[in-house]
């Protein structure tokens, strides 16, 4: 048996005290320590790749062994839903048109479309406390800290780290996460905040006298001018009222299957969105910032 | 070595069970005392610190908090080892729980502080409990590989 070596709590001390200062950096968001992150997330995003192996392989053998017969529906089924699909966007687009019209007859400035870009999830952060996923995309692609994220479904998060070859996204319901959404059946505009439940988020200062009722559709409301307009959010589950509070007790459940979702859409702003003196999309009446951190 | 210790840092539970994320093992805190216990020479403080930083990074935590409370484990592993070393599994085990529990509450408060997360949630007694459960099994394991391949 070898003589142990004594360590020297010198050198867990001044371990100890470089700790302290990265954490006290990048609390302080100095710009110092965004770089390191970096190098370290791309140094690792291979073993983020690796751990997330056998979730793919299991299904891509899935559909691998799947019958030839479960092939032919599910190829009839996604036929159906393309035409249906096709039907639809058809129809959206002539009244995308028609709604820009009518908004220039209004002398408003017409709505900006948004580029997205797919990105597949790589991992999902394993601590139940904390809602967040990792993408396959990142800087090298174009993501940058502050994009909204979207699935078919709904809205899912925003990116709060971008390395070059991943990003992180925080989930609507990570405690930490709020937006600003609407009403879609009477406009009124509130903030919908994470609850660190998977399934749930909460209106924040609902007033009682809102008339906001249960089955209410949430859309984003493109205030803050992070997520783009008109996106779903959520459905309104409950709604709490009492008359001798000032506010009611809203809870919402996301559309976005947050913890479902493969393949996620990083929604790009265009040109005159991310400048935000050249689209005024709706006369903001009160500042709902919302909070990436 | 230290590769199959970042593999199994980052191992993420399936999708389905919500409350078996709680329940996941420290499993870089055993690798680091089992081997600080077996071959200190070969495993120092600041090693384990920079393993920590990358785990950090996977994990997406804040940089050095993984750092700092892998680096205390294995000091503290290091600095008894005459005595751990004398230990049987089962009291090895046991130290593991308690740093383990040690390395948990500091983590869950700098979170609390960083990130503003609860902080009274399973997460502070969980981990390490599953830790203490697995600790026996790597221990196991690694002693196998040690004879086999004669790390020191």
């Amino acid at each position: 048996m070898a003589q142990p070596a004594t360590p020297n709590a010198r050198h867990l001390l001044a371990l100890a005290l470089a700790s302290f200062v990265l954490l006290a950096f990048e609390q302080a968001e100095l710009s110092l320590v965004v770089p390191v992150r970096s190098v370290l997330t791309t140094a690792v995003s291979p073993v983020l790749h690796l751990t997330e192996s056998p979730y793919r392989a299991g299904a891509y053998l899935g559909e691998f062994f799947s019958s030839h017969a479960t092939l032919r529906r599910r190829n009839a089924e996604l036929e159906r839903e393309s035409l249906r699909l096709q039907g639809l966007a058809t129809r959206y687009e002539a009244v995308l048109e028609e709604n820009d019209r009518l908004r220039r007859l209004f002398d408003s400035r017409t709505r900006l479309r948004s580029d997205v870009l797919i990105a597949e999830l790589i991992q999902i952060v394993p601590d139940p406390a904390r809602h967040e996923v990792v993408i396959d995309k990142g800087g090298a692609n174009g993501v940058a800290v502050g994009q909204a994220v979207v699935d078919s479904t709904g809205v899912v998060g925003q990116i709060v780290e971008a390395s070059p070859v991943t990003s992180r996204v925080l989930l609507i319901t990570d405690v930490r996460h709020s937006l600003p959404v609407e009403v879609l059946r009477n406009n009124l505009r509130t903030i919908a905040a994470g609850t660190g439940s998977p399934d749930r988020l909460v209106l924040k200062d609902v007033p009682v006298t809102a008339g906001i009722r249960e089955g209410d559709r949430l859309v984003t409301s493109g205030l803050g001018q992070r997520f783009p307009f008109g996106y779903p959010v959520g459905v309104v589950v409950s709604v709490v009222t009492d008359q001798m509070q000032g506010f009611a007790e809203v809870e919402a459940e996301p559309d976005a299957l947050l913890d479902r979702s493969r393949h996620l859409l990083v929604v790009f702003p265009t040109e005159a969105e991310a400048n935000p003196q050249q689209a005024p999309i709706a006369a903001p009446t009160s500042g709902a910032p919302e909070e990436p951190t | 070595m230290l590769v199959a210790l970042a593999l199994a840092a980052a191992r993420p539970p399936a999708d389905a069970p919500d409350w078996l994320g709680w329940w996941r093992p420290d499993w870089t805190l055993a690798v680091f005392f089992f081997w600080a216990v077996a071959a200190p020479e070969r495993i120092g403080t600041f090693c384990a610190w920079i393993a920590g930083l990358f785990l950090d990074a996977i994990l997406g935590t804040p940089l050095g908090l993984n750092g700092i409370c892998l680096a205390l484990a294995t000091y503290l592993a290091r600095r008894f080892n005459s005595r751990l070393v004398m230990f049987t599994l089962l009291q090895r085990t046991l130290a593991v729980l308690v740093l383990a529990e040690a390395a948990q509450v500091m983590h869950r408060s700098v979170l609390t502080i960083v990130h503003d997360v609860d902080w009274l949630t399973p997460a502070l007694y969980a981990p390490a409990v599953a830790t203490a459960v697995v600790y026996p099994a790597i221990s196991l394991g690694l002693e196998a590989l040690n004879v086999r391949f004669v790390v020191r």
